[in-house]
């Protein structure tokens, strides 16, 4: 039987003729003796036979020739049939083509087209992350840490996984960002196709094209893949879930997302989350809710000042304390634990506005009681704020950290 | 193909669409499901593709430069009519002449079902392995994936194909 388990996986190889001579001889001396292999050999060699009478391109030969015809035809056209017309538009392309090669900093997003390197093409670069985030290069077999001293570019072909206390951002080469939530794993097929193995990942795409995403289904009877398009200039966030693909299109400001699985295929309205099982059952709910990102607050205090993270904190901090449903905002943050404390003390030193000051205060009551000593020097510099229940708390704290590492 | 043409893969010189069009094709057709919607793509990328050739800096990089085209191009007619929402079921092959053709036709329709059922990933692969004769290596650098990710979605989307036959075949 380990013989079998062995076999078996050559096979495919076999008939393409693409195992080394030992494997070969391996290969057909147990398919001589065992019974069960040879029938599936067999079997294999029947699909393969119609698969190639089925699988054929016809007329490439014509079809090429009638391409390139048609494109010598355009190129006469553009050529030749000049006139006065002609020549001013030949004038003015010259002077256009000067004026790329002497200004062509300030046009960096004219062509759509941009041909990769050949080589080990960039498909992505790690810009943020609260630890130490797992790579698998593609043609290697050990995964490396990828840290702050570690070369931060990936490649196409680059499998990325998350532990179950890490979160991080990246940023394609064409200016997509992807955030990988704790516990996840990726493939980075291109800049602007990805595969999500497990867990679950945030995606906004670049202003000029859109972000597929391929979900696994997880514990399917067979293979299936959900795809998720998110169009250009808009935000989806992913989660491969067990027995379910699930993709909730956050923001209502972002155009429709879309999901493909095999030959079904639906929208993902804005605000929507939408999950498909292997049956291709769909379930919909509306949930613009902002707290469904509250995951991604870790990351979002590392620069000073981030806006983004003072509207999201705007937006699920608000409803803290008004009613019983809204609880589920604040016992998500708390169960962020003291990562969410910086952010929480970042917002509460940068959000300025005066109709916000109910906000800073449950922001930095929270953070009082998730803070460790990471955030003694922002407990510090929030001990001078104008308002007395905040500098109260900022006191408060750190003493209470102070006591503890004594 | 020949395996000759393989040889032509790094010469320098101009866009030889022969030599591209099954993959171009396969690529296409994986993500577009439709013959016709994936002949129009093919044909379209190479238009783009020969109108933009001053801009391919090396000739290595043909394959990329090109498939990223084909990305664009099948995103493009995604977008614009939602190829995908509608899906027949189409044959590439020239119309039935004889009798045993016409009883084998029904058993092709459902391989073609089977195979469009496919993750898209293996559904690339298998239709590129088929329509354009490239070995493991070749499909690795065209596929942008190690060898032996070509090797594991041949041997996937074949013994997936064998179950499901087997399966709705079953007696």
């Amino acid at each position: 039987m380990i013989a079998c388990d062995r076999i078996r996986p050559l096979l495919s190889a076999l008939i393409d003729g693409e195992l080394s001579p030992d494997e070969i001889r391996e290969a057909r001396s147990h398919l001589n003796t065992c019974e069960a292999c040879r029938r599936e050999w067999e079997s294999l060699q029947d699909l393969d036979r119609q698969l190639m009478q089925l699988l054929v391109v016809r007329n490439v030969e014509a079809r090429s020739t009638e391409i390139a015809h048609a494109s010598e035809m355009q190129t006469m056209h553009d050529t030749h049939s000049w006139g006065l017309a002609g020549w001013v538009s030949i004038f003015f392309a010259i002077a256009a083509v000067l004026l790329l090669a002497i200004v062509p900093a300030l046009l960096p997003e004219l062509d759509v087209i941009n041909p990769p390197t050949p080589a080990a093409t960039e498909v992505a670069r790690l810009v943020r992350s609260t630890g130490p985030v797992q790579v698998l290069s593609p043609g290697t077999s050990d995964w490396t840490d990828l840290d702050a001293d570690s070369s931060r570019s990936l490649v196409a072909g680059s499998r990325l996984k998350t532990r179950d206390d890490v979160v991080c951002e990246l940023e394609t080469s064409s200016k997509g960002t992807i955030r990988l939530n704790k516990s996840a794993e990726l493939v980075f097929r291109d800049p602007n196709l990805l595969e999500l193995v497990s867990g679950q990942l945030w995606c906004l795409a670049p202003e000029d094209r859109g972000i597929d995403v391929d979900v696994a289904i997880q514990n399917a009877p067979s293979p299936q893949i959900a795809i998720f398009a998110c169009p250009s200039a808009s935000e989806i966030q992913c989660e491969a879930g067990n027995d379910r693909a699930f993709c909730n299109s956050v923001s209502t400001g972002s155009e429709q997302a879309s999901l493909t699985i095999g030959e079904f295929s639906c929208e993902v309205a804005p605000g929507e989350m939408v999950s498909i099982d292997a049956a291709h059952k769909v379930d919909r709910v509306t949930s613009a809710d902002s707290s469904t990102k509250l995951w991604q607050l870790p990351l979002l205090s590392t620069d000073q000042g981030d806006r983004e993270l003072v509207s999201l904190l705007n937006h699920v901090l608000a409803p803290i304390g008004m009613t019983k449903a809204m609880h589920m905002n604040e016992q998500q943050i708390r169960k962020l634990g003291p990562a969410a404390a910086i952010p929480l003390l970042a917002y509460v030193a940068h959000e300025s506005s005066p109709e916000h000051l109910p906000l800073r205060r449950t922001a930095m009551r929270l953070a009082a009681d998730l803070a460790d000593e990471n955030t003694t020097a922002l407990l510090a510099s929030l001990q001078a704020d104008p308002d007395p229940v905040i500098t109260d708390l900022a006191k408060t704290t750190l003493a209470r950290l102070l006591d503890k590492s004594d | 193909m020949n395996n000759t043409e393989h040889q032509h893969e790094h010469l320098t010189g101009p866009l030889d669409i022969q030599f591209w069009y099954r993959r171009v094709y396969a690529f296409c057709q994986s993500r577009l499901i439709s013959t016709s919607d994936a002949e129009d793509a093919t044909q379209e990328t190479f238009s783009r593709a020969l109108s933009r050739i001053h801009e391919l800096r090396s000739h290595e990089a043909m394959g990329g430069w090109i498939r990223q085209i084909a990305r664009n191009v099948c995103v493009d007619m995604i977008r614009r009519q939602k190829v995908r929402a509608t899906v027949p079921v189409e044959i590439d092959e020239v119309a039935c002449v004889d009798l045993e053709e016409a009883i084998q036709r029904e058993s092709r329709e459902q391989i073609v079902r089977l195979i469009h059922a496919l993750p898209e990933p293996l559904r690339e692969t298998i239709l590129l392995h088929y329509y354009d004769d490239m070995t493991y290596d070749q499909m690795a650098s065209w596929l942008n994936v190690a060898r032996s990710t070509v090797n594991e979605r041949l041997s996937k989307a074949r013994r997936l194909l064998k179950q499901q036959l087997m399966t709705e075949n079953a007696p």
